[in-house]
């Protein structure tokens, strides 16, 4: 009579025997197969569209006869050969900088007042969670919003009619001269919030120690931010600046919604070119060749900045 | 403790105390000022939405434009597809980022260093690149104007931050726990789900709000790939009424303020976990 363990054991080595080769292999290789679905889908998803504009951007496509022929870097002379390429090309920086100024402006202030050790901290969390608000709008929210503000008879009209700054209603959206800033101020609102929290938990991190000892040193206010937080804070404000300033690159919605290019082509963004160009005007070899241009930029931006930080010693300590 | 040590610090002043507060709270104020008007105009009656001086509160507070909205058919399949959608990118970026993230951090993959550096790069391509590919890619597999492309689009930008950000997580709980849990009978999949997962709750929870929020904002891929409102996200309806010849402020506002109201309450109740989202994505 087998015993209870002993029938167990049978059976335990009997399924051992017959564990299908593919099973061992699996559990062999669990990582793998742990990893798969997300490779899978970002090799299709994301790799092989990227490598399909690629291939668009050096073709001519037709798009009758779906037919993809080889043309070297046609393309890429003909967009810089349109002068509104290059003007797209202008208004993207002068937007991404613009954005970058007036944000990192405003988280910086912001992650500061929201460090002061003086406020309690219910004050400091809810003021915290009422400033990040801005940053859970999606851009046709904040679209329609902005709009409503900029109108003639709109609220910040009254403010600049009232005060004098100008005569006639202005039009924010529609005039060649305010479109742009008008635009950077509605990115900036809905990007400080991402800069202010990461910059704040930055600040949150210096160790009190070194206000101590300053203090004991009879630093006065302004020598403790320039000397002491600054530096520290350096690292955090250079990486996050450069993840705005390509956040706004390649920014689509909002100029999509608001402006459409702005009046004429003050706000036409890279975005928005290739966007145009792909699905109205010149068709879809030459947006992908201006996507790998704008690409081909950002990379290159990333690179010079990624080679700043840790040859050139931008980071923390290496420049005193 | 801090409270002694700033004593010892600097004098108790009233600029040091009082003025900080005060600009907070006049940041506050012009900053929310927007969100502030958009709810007030979508209750304000027709007339006074452009008076001159501006009024800020309401003499009449009317829910009309409410009422018009959810008895309209079309504004609240708008809604439902956000709701469709979004969940539905956040179900499956958690469930395969996290697995993805769980293999990252717990087994030894050959390239592994090279694949999370791809991710990372993946994070720093601007989506229009994609836009095209996209375009001919769905329409080619016949899924045009259907809820899937709309989740797999939005999914290649979520997925690759969830495993990031859950692979960051998972690599600070110790692999103790589902070692002991395996020493006690449990299966690598058992322990995943019975042990780990509690754990790695508040990661997921903010991987998951990350990526509702960011699925739910989206607009450049739904409106590429859809046509009317049968499977457009309420993002679509919003920009509607810019190429709108008649323009009902109210209506609009009420529409606004209804897109935004999910995200507030998520965030209300998430605050904690919606930043530890926003600074886990920049952090390398």
């Amino acid at each position: 009579m087998l015993t209870v363990e002993k029938r167990k054991e049978k059976k335990i080595k009997q399924k051992r025997a017959f564990t299908p080769l593919l099973h061992r292999y699996l559990h062999r290789n669990f990582g793998y197969v742990l990893i798969a679905p997300a490779v899978i889908f970002l090799v299709a998803f994301a790799l092989y569209p990227f490598a399909y504009t690629f291939r668009l951007s050096v073709s001519r496509f037709i798009p009758r006869e779906a037919s993809m022929t080889f043309v070297g870097l046609n393309n890429f002379a003909e967009l810089f050969q349109d002068p509104d390429f290059l003007t797209t090309i202008k208004n993207t920086f002068v937007f991404s900088l613009g954005t970058l100024a007036v944000s990192l402006g405003l988280g910086l202030l912001l992650a500061l007042l929201l460090n002061s050790y003086c406020l309690s901290n219910t004050f400091k969390n809810i003021s915290r969670g009422l400033l990040i608000l801005p940053w859970l709008y999606s851009s046709a929210a904040a679209a329609v919003t902005w709009s409503l503000l900029f109108h003639p008879q709109g609220l910040l009209n009254y403010f600049f009619l009232t005060l004098g700054i100008a005569e006639k209603p202005v039009l924010f959206l529609a005039d060649a001269k305010w479109a742009m800033l008008s635009v950077i101020m509605i990115l900036s609102w809905k990007a400080y919030p991402f800069l202010m929290v990461m910059i704040l938990s930055s600040l949150q991190s210096v160790p009190n120690e070194l206000y101590d000892a300053a203090a004991v040193d009879g630093a006065t206010g302004l020598d403790v931010f320039f000397r002491i937080t600054l530096p520290l804070i350096r690292p955090v404000i250079l990486t996050v600046s450069m993840l705005m300033f390509i956040w706004a690159f390649g920014h689509f919605d909002l100029i999509k919604i608001v402006t459409r290019g702005g009046p004429g082509l003050t706000t036409q963004t890279f975005p928005y070119y290739v966007y145009r160009a792909a699905f109205f005007k010149l068709g879809f070899d030459i947006g992908s060749a201006a996507s790998i241009i704008m690409f081909l930029m950002l990379l290159s931006l990333s690179i010079v900045y990624a080679w700043f930080y840790t040859k050139g010693g931008l980071a923390y300590g290496k420049n005193k | 403790m801090e409270k002694t040590s700033s004593k010892a610090r600097f004098k108790y002043s009233f600029t040091r105390e009082i003025l900080p507060a005060a600009f907070i709270l006049i940041f506050i104020t012009v900053l929310l000022l927007p969100v502030f008007w958009m709810i007030l105009t979508s209750i304000k009656p027709k007339v006074e939405i452009f008076t001159s001086p501006p009024r800020m509160l309401p003499t009449k507070i009317t829910f009309i434009e409410y009422q018009k909205l959810f008895s309209k058919s079309r504004y609240m399949r708008f809604f439902a597809n956000s709701w469709l959608i979004a969940g539905f990118v956040t179900f499956l970026s958690l469930t395969v980022g996290s697995l993805a993230a769980y293999g990252f951090s717990r087994f030894k993959i050959r390239g592994s260093r090279f694949l999370l550096l791809a991710t990372l790069i993946l994070q720093m391509l601007p989506p229009i690149a994609l836009l095209i590919p996209y375009f001919q890619i769905f329409n080619a597999i016949g899924l045009y104007n259907t809820y899937t492309a709309i989740i797999l689009a939005d999914c290649s930008f979520t997925l690759p931050f969830v495993i990031w950000m859950m692979k960051s997580y998972l690599d600070t709980i110790p692999t103790e726990l589902e070692e002991a849990a395996m020493v006690d009978g449990a299966t690598r999949l058992k322990a995943f789900r019975s042990v780990i997962l509690p754990v790695a709750a508040p990661g997921l929870v903010g991987a998951g709000a990350f990526a509702f929020i960011g699925a739910w904002n989206e607009y450049m891929f739904a409106m590429i790939l859809s046509r009317g409102q049968a499977h457009a996200p309420i993002t679509i309806a919003l920009a509607e009424y810019f190429t709108q010849f008649e323009t009902s402020w109210s209506g609009i506002m009420a529409l606004s303020t209804l897109a935004s109201l999910p995200l507030m309450i998520l965030f209300i109740l998430l605050q904690r976990n919606v930043v530890a989202g926003m600074t886990a994505g920049a952090v390398k």
